[in-house]
């Protein structure tokens, strides 16, 4: 028999794989981790309901999908601030060329960086360096081109690098 | 500086390692990229809390262990639905199969019709609307030849073999489920399950499930699509960055409306969905994310403003 999304094994182990990818997604585009969550469970529950309609393969397309609707659906919040988890910062030493960049201090001003970037970048930059995509994997998720992931990518790297440069400098 | 390293992505690239040499040497004469990549390698040690999905599992489950049954209730309505258009029409075709002395069996659709007809080998052909297919009836075991104008829904039983002709090229069946449209001018056939090949002058392709063909001006462009059977089949039209030029003429097919689209929208593309049974509803999901003002009239005129 072909391996269905509404065969209970197949779908539970798309659950295991995929769900904190999707709240990863979600939470790069509102900021609020528990309404990353519900998305994502949501979405979810909409695979299990049309679990006949979905292809297989296609299932990352399809709950990035929805859940990119729901997300629209709900009110757009105008601001996002992430906030990551960091490991220890590593002890100063002033060998280091880049301890500068490692500050705590410096570090927040990222995070702020990358909040303020337009959606669509921010998704692709995070989907990127937090889950470790690559950018023909994002260009499945999000059902774009390569190409207009890379173009994405680039204006983020850029502006990174542009208020690195500045925050250096002060 | 910067708008250099934006230009053709070059600072993308650079960071997944997928640069050219000559792009590569440019590169390693400048320092100031050495400060972002320190920046980056830090940001990927970031994350964000762990989840607990067996847990979250678990939550599902008790939601959707009610919700399961309901769904399937709803999935029997399109078969309903199906079961009546063919008991009408079987009528219409008891009496077309005895007047047709060479066998011939034509199926026509009107505006905004679909209809469903099985096949001589137990396959099931869903015809869309304002289409048109034929096939020869006596003659069926040698050729398994189909002609099609139109919009085409194929569930083919397996171990059968048939051939679909369109003005555009031959889709021939290797036992699956496609859809084959000939509408606007081009050639479009998507792959379900199984697989199936297009030939025509320019080659032969074959699609696998959820790869899809766009043969138009010569040229052959392959796309990707998530469902498992396509959206008209179950009253809705779907699109993808299409031409709204496109989208209107389908729209007229399951529409009785007058529309000419305005000069300064011929380029614009659309993406989205609109629904086969409510003209007004189809308009709004057209054009207002669109942005496009128009007024529809009481004898089914459309006038932009």
């Amino acid at each position: 028999m072909q391996e269905s999304v509404c065969q209970e094994d197949v779908y539970n182990a798309l659950y295991h794989k995929h769900f904190k990818g999707l709240r990863n997604y979600v939470y790069y585009k509102c900021g609020d981790l528990a309404q990353a969550e519900d998305i994502a469970q949501e979405s979810f529950i909409r695979l299990w309901q049309k679990c006949a309609d979905v292809i297989l393969e296609k299932v990352t397309g399809f709950v990035h999908t929805v859940a990119n609707r729901l997300f629209l659906d709900q009110v757009r919040s105008k601001k996002v601030s992430l906030r990551f988890e960091k490991d220890q910062l590593p002890q100063q030493n002033s060998e280091d060329p880049y301890y500068i960049l490692r500050t705590e201090e410096f570090r927040e001003r990222i995070e702020a960086v990358i909040s303020d970037l337009p959606e669509g970048q921010r998704e692709v930059f995070l989907l990127n360096r937090i889950d470790k995509h690559t950018y023909k994997e994002i260009a499945e998720m999000l059902g774009v081109s390569q190409t207009a992931v890379e173009k994405r990518m680039a204006k983020a790297l850029v502006k990174l690098k542009d208020r690195i440069e500045e925050f250096k400098n002060i | 500086m910067s708008e250099e390293l934006e230009n053709k992505e070059i600072i993308a690239r650079w960071l997944s390692g997928e640069l050219s040499d000559k792009e590569k040497d440019a590169l390693t004469q400048r320092d100031d990229l050495n400060d972002l990549k320190a920046v980056l390698d830090d940001v990927s040690t970031w994350s964000l809390p762990p989840v607990d999905t067996a847990e979250g599992l678990k939550r599902l489950r008790a939601k959707t262990a009610t919700a399961k049954p309901e769904t399937k209730v709803i999935s029997m309505r399109p078969l309903l639905r199906y079961a009546a258009a063919i008991a009408l029409l079987a009528t219409v075709w008891f009496v077309f199969d005895y007047t047709q002395k060479n066998g011939m069996v034509d199926l026509e659709t009107g505006l905004a019709e679909t209809i469903q007809h099985e096949l001589p080998n137990g396959s099931v052909i869903t015809l869309g609307a304002v289409s048109n297919a034929s096939y020869d009836k006596g003659n069926w075991e040698e050729d398994r030849l189909i002609d099609l104008v139109g919009q085409a829904f194929f569930d083919v039983e397996s171990g059968t073999k048939f051939t679909v002709n369109t003005a555009f090229g031959d889709v021939t069946v290797l036992g699956t489920q496609f859809d084959v449209q000939t509408v606007n001018g081009a050639l479009k056939v998507n792959c379900f399950e199984g697989s199936v090949a297009v030939s025509s002058e320019n080659g032969r392709e074959v699609l696998k499930p959820g790869e899809g063909l766009i043969f138009d001006k010569g040229t052959f462009e392959r796309v990707d699509f998530r469902n498992t059977t396509p959206s008209w089949t179950g009253g809705t039209s779907v699109y993808e960055g299409t031409e709204l030029e496109d989208v209107l003429n389908d729209l007229k097919r399951y529409y009785k409306v007058q529309l000419t689209l305005p000069a300064d929208q011929s380029s614009t593309n659309f993406t989205g969905s609109f629904p086969h049974g409510d003209l007004a509803q189809a308009l709004r999901s057209i054009f207002s994310p669109l942005e496009i003002q128009y007024t529809l009239s009481a004898d089914g005129t459309v006038v932009f403003n």
